[in-house]
């Protein structure tokens, strides 16, 4: 803790302890601002690229930079510089709030991320709470901006994103609940600590499935981008965005998609734990970027489901098998077939 | 308007799942039977879940 200064000669000094401090430097540089933005940058790139490399072609390459690397840079100066056009009859407050506030529930849950032992911002109790209240504003914020641009496709896209991520977000909950057993605690840090001996990936394996499909859903990832279905709605909720607000609608779509990953990484996958080698956040951002490959590949690989099929299974399937975990874990716990690994 | 009865079932389990998250972390400390109680409710919530499910596919209904 900094003492605030009361002379001038102080504020040099001051100034220097406050940027220099472990606080300021996990929020603006490594866990926060800086880091998240440069990883949605080369997110963007990546899926591009790796689509491009399924379908047998080459992808962004003349933006500069190895393999066009570059290319976020040129859209976001192209996006930057495109005139934002608001429609005639839209309700223009929440047309130009609701992205903000979607970049803002996207990004406010990494402060609970913890990318290494002593790489996170707020080691929160309920930090696994807070993260899934920040992205279930999701639905209701993109049915509200669905319903301010005021015109029939982004409604319906809007109507349907809220029915898929509502039906899909239980199952998540409740797969999560079975790590939550295993753990005995709703802090994130105490969850990765827990996986010290074994990731809960495999004593929770069905867990594992569920919570991976569900976020593919909550996500709108193929196969269930029937909020943004290109042939039927022309793309989807944001079909009235341009410029500016597209770009910010987007940061916060890729937004979620890193952190929805780190959340997989975080409950299933072990967290920061690897061989000691390489400091624990190169092991965390390498864990999920597979798990974030994993979510983008069947882009290039499925066709679209049905929108009744998609709630159904999130409703029938996927619910029973979460539940169904849970007793499979009361009943592991119980019988003491983990307490090998100190569980 | 066909999908309206999933908004209705979320409405439900939305408030059981934060229970649910609430004897989850505490489960060590708990003596079993508790914890049985708390299945037993679980198992008990299939039956209007399946009835729910059942209703919401007549859509004359809605």
């Amino acid at each position: 803790m900094v003492s605030l200064p009361t002379t001038p000669a102080e504020l040099l000094p001051f100034i220097i302890a406050v940027v220099t401090s472990h606080t300021f430097i996990t929020i603006v540089f490594f866990p926060g601002f800086i880091h998240i933005m440069l990883v949605v940058m080369f997110l963007t790139w990546y899926e591009r690229k790796v689509l491009a490399r399924i379908q047998l072609r080459i992808g962004p390459l003349y933006a500069g930079g190895p393999g066009g690397i570059l290319q976020p840079i040129a859209d976001g100066v192209k996006l930057i510089f495109k005139e934002v056009m608001i429609p005639y009859k839209a309700d223009k407050f929440l047309f130009i709030f609701v992205p903000l506030a979607l970049v803002f529930s996207a990004a406010v849950p990494f402060a609970v991320i913890p990318f290494g032992a002593h790489w996170v911002i707020a080691n929160l109790d309920v930090g696994l709470v807070f993260v899934f209240a920040m992205t279930s504003l999701f639905p209701s914020m993109i049915l509200i901006f669905a319903w301010a641009s005021n015109s029939k496709y982004p409604f319906l896209g809007g109507l349907r994103s809220l029915f898929q991520q509502v039906a899909y977000e239980i199952p998540m909950w409740i797969s999560a609940l079975s790590v939550v057993l295993l753990a005995g605690s709703l802090s994130l840090v105490d969850i990765v600590n827990a996986q010290a001996r074994i990731w809960f990936a495999i004593p929770a394996f069905l867990s594992f499935v569920v919570f991976f499909i569900s976020i593919m859903a909550e996500l709108e990832r193929l196969p269930f981008d029937l909020p943004e279905a290109e042939p039927e709605l022309v793309a989807g909720w944001y079909t009235e965005s341009s410029g500016a607000i597209f770009m910010v609608l987007f940061l916060a779509l890729y937004m979620k998609l890193y952190l929805m990953s780190s959340m997989v990484t975080v409950l299933f996958l072990g967290g920061w734990w690897g061989p000691g080698f390489l400091p624990q956040p190169f092991w965390f951002i390498i864990k999920t970027l597979i798990v974030a490959t994993f979510i983008i590949i069947p882009r290039g690989v499925f066709p679209r489901i049905r929108v009744d099929m998609l709630i159904r299974i999130g409703w029938t399937r996927l619910l029973i098998i979460a539940i169904a975990n849970v007793f499979l874990t009361v009943l592991m716990l119980n019988s003491g077939l983990l307490a090998a690994w100190g569980l | 308007m066909q999908y309206y009865p999933y908004l209705l079932m979320f409405v439900v389990f939305d408030v059981v799942g934060m229970f649910l998250f609430a004897w989850g972390i505490s489960f060590s400390k708990l003596p079993l039977d508790v914890s049985f109680l708390v299945l037993l409710f679980i198992v008990l919530l299939a039956a209007p879940l399946g009835y729910a499910l059942n209703l919401a596919l007549h859509r004359e209904n809605w």
